[in-house]
């Protein structure tokens, strides 16, 4: 079994200090293998951001360890490291500096790690515009002159430009047009190909996740509470936050419908403050949770070939009243 | 009968230093009582402006509109402002995006519950009607959330202090433009649902503004799929699914990632033109599989279906009764 | 090709920002060419001829003669050139360090702000006027002294403003882009922030330009800046009270003249804000 490219264990990040600490990152452990990519879904509030930002090194963890190809890897880094970690950011109207040109911002990095000279970064620059399906009638131009699909294009290209190992990508397409997605999506899963590339590949859409990723890891709130090979999660997804995200994708058919498993969602309609839970972080919006839930967090337990939630439904000690809904 | 919101031939134009941006291309729709209707396109296709243009959002000097927008038989389009601020707020109210950015922070929820309550009627027992209306949103403690800033809730509390907003006043016809997108999906799918309980209840109208399409299904009665400033095809909802015929429709479907994951999601080659100097006739067909010569012509409403509709050299000759 | 642009568009719709910019463009042109452009430019310093002395205005002297008998038109034009002097000179050194300290403390954080932004609290809360006071109370009244004193006071509101931006810009995306990519702090500093600062900065020199020449003014007209014979609009107002009502055109015209040259720079220093769309 080959080195994994990225070992994350027992991972923390609070904010501030004693009771009213930001438990951003609770004790996250996984691995990202080498080629493979896996898909870190979570809503706001799940921590997946603050994960990103600690593997890039943006921020500072509170406890635990991250280490990249067998050594560790640290917030302040070297140049030679930070080559070998790249992003590809959410908002591409944000991603590129409005008063550079897209030359200026695709030669930064090849400036920065003295990857061509001076007199050849612009052929290389139009060589990584090509890549990403651009003409190098673009370097010129201005960010404003851009439409969201062509920067977050040019985004990538810069990314490519270090010839990085892992590229971390925090929702690259979901602010596209679904037809834009599409084309950003296949030409990602092109790139992993040709350039042998590990993605940990960011989002809060399922469907995307199905699509392009070999494994998935679901977090909420700062843990991660199912983790398997895609297939595997959605055949059988073992959490119910899982079960949740799941169902509330809206589909355009009926096959898919029959595919989504089945959630009581007129059952949890009501919202009002929810109570704060000592054990699992889900109870309060779960409609099976029972008193184990309330104080005993889950362990993450195996639920399958290399699949595992944390959930006391699947150990046993809870079973839901209904049957049906499960 | 006529429809509760009718929209005739509309043009809209702007005026701009690179020449007149031709936003809106003529469009016909329709909204019955008690009917659930989207508009389906992505981003510039003219959806959201729609919406400003029938709320009399738009009244720069650089603005140029044709054609009409009838509510309950009245021309939106040439009333007064006074007259439109009477039917707006109450009989049509609006849902939009982002909760956070439509809420003043400044004040309490009650206070704007109270300000859109007041509208209606002036009435003494203002805060008991807020209440009702957010217990009618499914919030389990409504005392807490009036008393509270809308910075204090989250933001699917906030969407539904929206919507709880929206329907106080019993409109007859409610916009909603994307609501919920800025939210998680979860929250997105609980507030749709929400929506259309509601909306069923009181035989609301609704003109729903999205770019996806699963939303659609689940939501809507009828769709248009609006390209570029035009429709391009109208259908009742399970008809558009089960049978879309326009190639754009297709494409926009295709593009759309599968829960089976079989295959990857295709897309469409090109860019959403400049309605400075858009293509003649169809402006889809620059990047249309099936173009031909023809296609430089306006293409007028075939009929395929029961009130299914396609704008497209394909469907021509294809008439019903 | 600049009146084709959409910015100038925009601009020359504005009634009130083209009259800042004929005003503004106007002063520079007469202050550059003053000697060619002067009916009299031999009168503007040291000069003297009784003979035509306390003229009031006329064909022949327009904005008539002082008390010595130099043309109060040609002073005043040539006043021009030592007001918007003063006010690019002060600019040219305050705006830079300003912008600088700006940088550092919005960016780099730490102690760092701490350090600087203390400091530029302090020269803050002191009033201008007094603080120029305070610094010309020791050197010799000059033009080049008053120019210190005004700069002096001058760079703390660049601070402030850059650090503003700076602390704002930080957060963007694109800044993330380039710290994970690795560029060092002094590109980011100044090839990524600080041209995102630059359409508020010229907008600000812009109008604090009207608000240099001011201050000029008042420092000679207190006689602290500009020692006679050079012509200076602030002393001219100053020397010339004395003789009012009755010479009224010796204050009179160089007091008008201060007004319109601060009123042009701040009508196109509100159409820049406007057009560029900064905060300022």
């Amino acid at each position: 079994m080959a080195e994994p490219l990225l070992r994350v264990r027992d991972l923390r990040k609070h904010y501030g200090e004693g009771s009213r600490a930001v438990r951003a990152l609770d004790g996250l452990t996984l691995n990202v293998e080498p080629g493979e990519t896996l898909a870190v879904v979570g809503e706001s509030g799940s921590g997946k951001t603050t994960l990103a930002n600690l593997i890039l090194g943006t921020e500072h963890p509170t406890a635990g360890s991250i280490a990249f190809q067998g050594g560790p890897l640290p917030a302040k880094r070297s140049l030679e490291l930070r080559r070998k970690i790249q992003y590809v950011q959410q908002n591409p109207m944000t991603t590129l500096n409005p008063r550079r040109t897209i030359l200026q911002s695709i030669r930064l990095p090849l400036q920065t790690h003295h990857l061509r000279p001076r007199a050849e970064q612009r052929g290389r620059a139009a060589e990584l515009l090509e890549i990403v399906g651009m003409s190098a009638a673009y370097l010129n131009r201005f960010p404003r002159a851009l439409s969201g699909g062509q920067r977050q294009r040019v985004a990538i290209a810069r990314a490519l430009a270090v010839e990085p190992t892992l590229l971390v990508l925090d929702e690259p397409t979901s602010a596209l047009d679904v037809s834009v997605q599409a084309k950003a999506l296949s030409l990602l899963v092109d790139l992993q190909r040709r350039f042998d590339l590990t993605y940990l590949f960011i989002t809060h859409d399922l469907s995307v996740v199905r699509t392009i990723a070999s494994r998935v890891a679901v977090m909420y709130r700062g843990g991660v509470v199912e983790i398997g090979p895609t297939r595997e999660v959605f055949a059988a997804p073992s959490h119910p936050y899982t079960r949740m995200l799941i169902s509330s994708i809206p589909v355009v058919s009926e096959a898919e419908q029959h595919l989504k498993p089945a959630w009581p969602w007129e059952r949890i309609l009501a919202l009002g403050a929810g109570d704060a839970s000592e054990g699992c972080a889900f109870a309060p919006r779960c409609p099976f949770a029972d008193e184990p839930c309330w104080r005993e967090p889950p362990p993450l337990t195996m639920v399958g070939d290399d699949h595992s939630a944390a959930c006391h439904i699947t150990t046993g000690m809870v079973v839901p009243a209904d049957k049906d809904a499960w | 009968m006529p429809a509760l919101l009718e929209i005739d031939r509309l043009h809209l134009r702007f005026r701009l230093f690179e020449g007149i941006s031709h936003v809106i291309n003529g469009i016909d729709l329709r909204v019955e009582r008690g009917e659930r209707v989207a508009i389906v396109g992505e981003s510039g296709c003219g959806k959201s402006v729609t919406v400003r243009l029938i709320l009399g959002l738009l009244q720069q000097n650089n603005v140029l509109v044709e054609g009409s927008i009838r509510f309950d038989g009245v021309d939106l389009l040439q009333l007064k402002r006074a007259r439109l601020r009477e039917i707006r707020g109450r009989r049509i109210c609006a849902v939009f995006q982002d909760p956070m950015a439509s809420l003043n922070p400044t004040f309490k929820v009650y206070d704007q519950l109270r300000t859109v309550i007041q509208r209606g009627e002036a009435r003494r027992d203002a805060y008991a009607v807020a209440r009702a209306a957010l217990q009618e949103v499914a919030i389990t403690d409504p005392d807490r959330v009036l008393g509270a800033y809308p910075f204090q809730l989250s933001g699917g509390l906030n969407q539904r202090v929206l919507i709880a907003m929206s329907l106080v006043n019993q409109p007859d016809l409610i916009l909603a433009d994307e609501p919920g997108t800025a939210l998680d999906v979860t929250v997105q799918e609980q507030t749709l649902l929400l929506m259309r309980r509601l909306t069923e209840q009181r035989q609301s109208s609704v003109l729903l503004i999205t770019h996806n399409l699963g939303v659609v299904r689940e939501f809507a009665d009828r769709v248009y799929v609006m390209y570029a400033g035009n429709i391009v095809e109208q259908a009742p909802t399970p008809e558009l699914f089960a049978n879309p015929r326009h190639p754009y429709t297709q494409a926009l479907l295709a593009s759309v990632p599968t829960l089976s994951g079989e295959r990857l999601p295709e897309g469409i080659d090109g860019m959403v033109p400049d309605y400075t100097s858009p293509p003649e006739g169809c402006r889809f067909h620059p990047r249309c599989p099936a173009a031909t010569s023809v296609c430089r012509r306006p293409q007028p409403f075939g009929t395929v279906g029961e009130n299914h509709l396609v704008a497209c050299r394909l469907y021509r000759s294809e008439h019903h009764g | 090709m600049i009146w084709r642009s959409k910015a100038w568009f925009r601009f020359s719709r504005n009634a009130l920002s083209i009259s800042g910019f004929v005003i503004v463009a106007a002063a520079v042109l007469l202050a550059l060419f003053a000697p060619w452009l002067t009916p009299y430019p031999a009168e503007a310093g040291k000069f003297v001829d009784f003979a035509h002395a306390s003229l009031p205005p006329s064909w022949h002297h327009l904005f008539g003669t002082d008390t010595i008998g130099r043309d109060v038109l040609t002073r005043v034009v040539f006043g021009f050139r030592v007001s918007l002097g003063l006010g690019v000179v002060v600019l040219a050194l305050a705006a830079p360090v300003g912008v600088l300290l700006g940088l550092l403390a919005g960016y780099v954080g730490g102690w760092v702000e701490g350090l600087i932004m203390r400091t530029t609290d302090v020269f803050l809360a002191l009033p201008p006027l007094v603080l120029a006071l305070a610094v010309l109370g020791f050197l010799q009244p000059n033009l080049f002294n008053a120019m210190m004193a005004v700069t002096v006071m001058w760079w703390p509101w660049y601070t402030r403003l850059v650090y503003n931006l700076a602390r704002s810009i930080r957060t963007e995306g694109f800044i993330t882009a380039a710290e994970v990519i690795g560029a060092s702090r002094s590109h980011i500093l100044l090839r990524e922030i600080l041209p995102n600062c630059f359409p508020s900065i010229l907008t600000k020199m812009t109008l604090d330009m009207g608000f240099v020449i001011l201050i000029g003014a008042s420092l000679s007209f207190l006689g602290l800046g500009v020692q006679p014979p050079t012509p200076d609009l602030g002393s001219m107002v100053a020397n010339g009270a004395q003789y009012l009502p009755d010479l009224w055109w010796i204050p009179v015209f160089p007091g008008i003249a201060v007004l319109v040259l601060v009123l042009g720079f701040n009508l196109l220093g509100d159409g820049l804000r406007d057009l560029l769309d900064v905060e300022v």
